[in-house]
């Protein structure tokens, strides 16, 4: 990096070898695979892109692994973005051809999830509704979408005990 | 060639590219702070067309020099530096006393080119890399040439004679010294 940082273009080739094995593992042990890829893409664009300003003091690997942390925290920050907004602006599809056996299906889905959501505590449920509804209720952001993970892996594992098979 | 090797390749090209980006960015930056430290000797008594194109390749030879990297952009940045004090003296002592610009400058030996000259020798030959080769050399005398040029531009051919013979008289003896001490 040190040599990269100076101009020395015979570095490049070196330095891409070691980096993108490393960024790559580090982005697939902190996210899940398919934004684990793009994340270590774009942290190593982003390390090549400031590696003229990379000061040669500082320790190379320490310096990389920042932006490539902070390259994942972008990415998942990201994806729950999307995730929220798909939530908000896909309108609900209605099949006009359901069969009655998949209305009952439906039906027997609801009523499982009623209940799941009666067995969590209702601050739990209160969030997972207003969530479902597009409602905000008056809350800071990150403190919601914080209840909303919260609540949704509470909902999971009471779902688990429950329904095992699906 | 497998596809994750057509993906490695793709990848490593983008890598390039952004690395030169970056080199890039990082040059026009430093170009436009150099450009930024010789303007006032531009402004304060030296507004030509020929003055303008000085501070312009002063810019881009700090500019170039950065692109490039190692020896050249080391050469550049000893020759910004050392260039800046014949650059900025006419403007100092005008920004001074405005009359003694034009007498300094014009009548007889102009002193200020002189001294600039003396001041960029001793300190090019303190700062500069002893056991560099010509890159950086060229590099360090092309851009402490335009940036002395700009200083000295309004005394003419005298300003030029003065400002070599300035940078000859200061810059060996601090050679001499510096090889003396080690």
């Amino acid at each position: 990096m040190t040599a990269l940082s100076r101009g020395d273009r015979g570095a490049f080739d070196p330095a891409f070898r070691r980096l993108w094995p490393l960024l790559r593992g580090f982005a697939r042990r902190v996210l899940p695979e398919h934004d684990a890829d793009d994340a270590a893409q774009e942290a190593l664009l982003r390390i090549f892109h400031r590696a003229s300003e990379f000061d040669s003091s500082r320790d190379a690997l320490a310096w990389a692994l920042g932006i490539a942390a902070w390259q994942a925290r972008t990415q998942r920050t990201r994806r729950r973005r999307r995730r929220e907004d798909a939530g908000e602006t896909i309108p609900e599809r209605v099949d006009p051809a359901a069969s009655p056996e998949d209305l009952a299906s439906a039906r027997e889905l609801s009523a499982a999830l009623d209940r799941a959501l009666a067995e969590l505590p209702s601050r739990d449920a209160e969030t997972l509704l207003a969530y479902a509804r597009g409602e905000r209720p008056d809350l800071p952001g990150p403190t919601f979408r914080k209840r909303v993970e919260r609540a949704l892996s509470r909902l999971r594992s009471v779902w688990r005990i429950r329904h095992d098979h699906f | 060639m497998t596809i994750s090797e057509i993906a490695e390749t793709n990848l490593r090209l983008a890598a390039r590219r952004s690395y030169e980006l970056g080199r890039l960015q990082g040059a026009l930056l430093r170009g436009a702070v150099a450009a930024l430290f010789a303007l006032p000797g531009f402004l304060v008594c030296n507004q030509t067309p020929l003055a303008g194109v000085f501070v312009a390749g002063f810019a881009l030879a700090v500019a170039a020099g950065r692109m490039r990297g190692q020896a050249y952009e080391e050469g550049t940045k000893a020759g910004a530096i050392a260039g800046v004090v014949p650059c900025l003296i006419p403007a100092l002592i005008q920004s001074l006393d405005p009359s003694l610009c034009d007498a300094a400058m014009r009548g007889g030996i102009p002193w200020p080119c002189v001294l600039g000259g003396l001041g960029a020798g001793v300190l090019l030959a303190l700062r500069g890399s002893t056991s560099a080769g010509l890159p950086y050399w060229a590099s360090a005398f092309g851009t402490l040439g335009f940036a002395a040029a700009l200083g000295c531009l309004p005394a003419g051919a005298m300003g030029f004679a003065s400002l070599v013979a300035g940078f000859v008289a200061g810059g060996i003896p601090a050679l001499v010294a510096r090889r003396a001490s080690g």
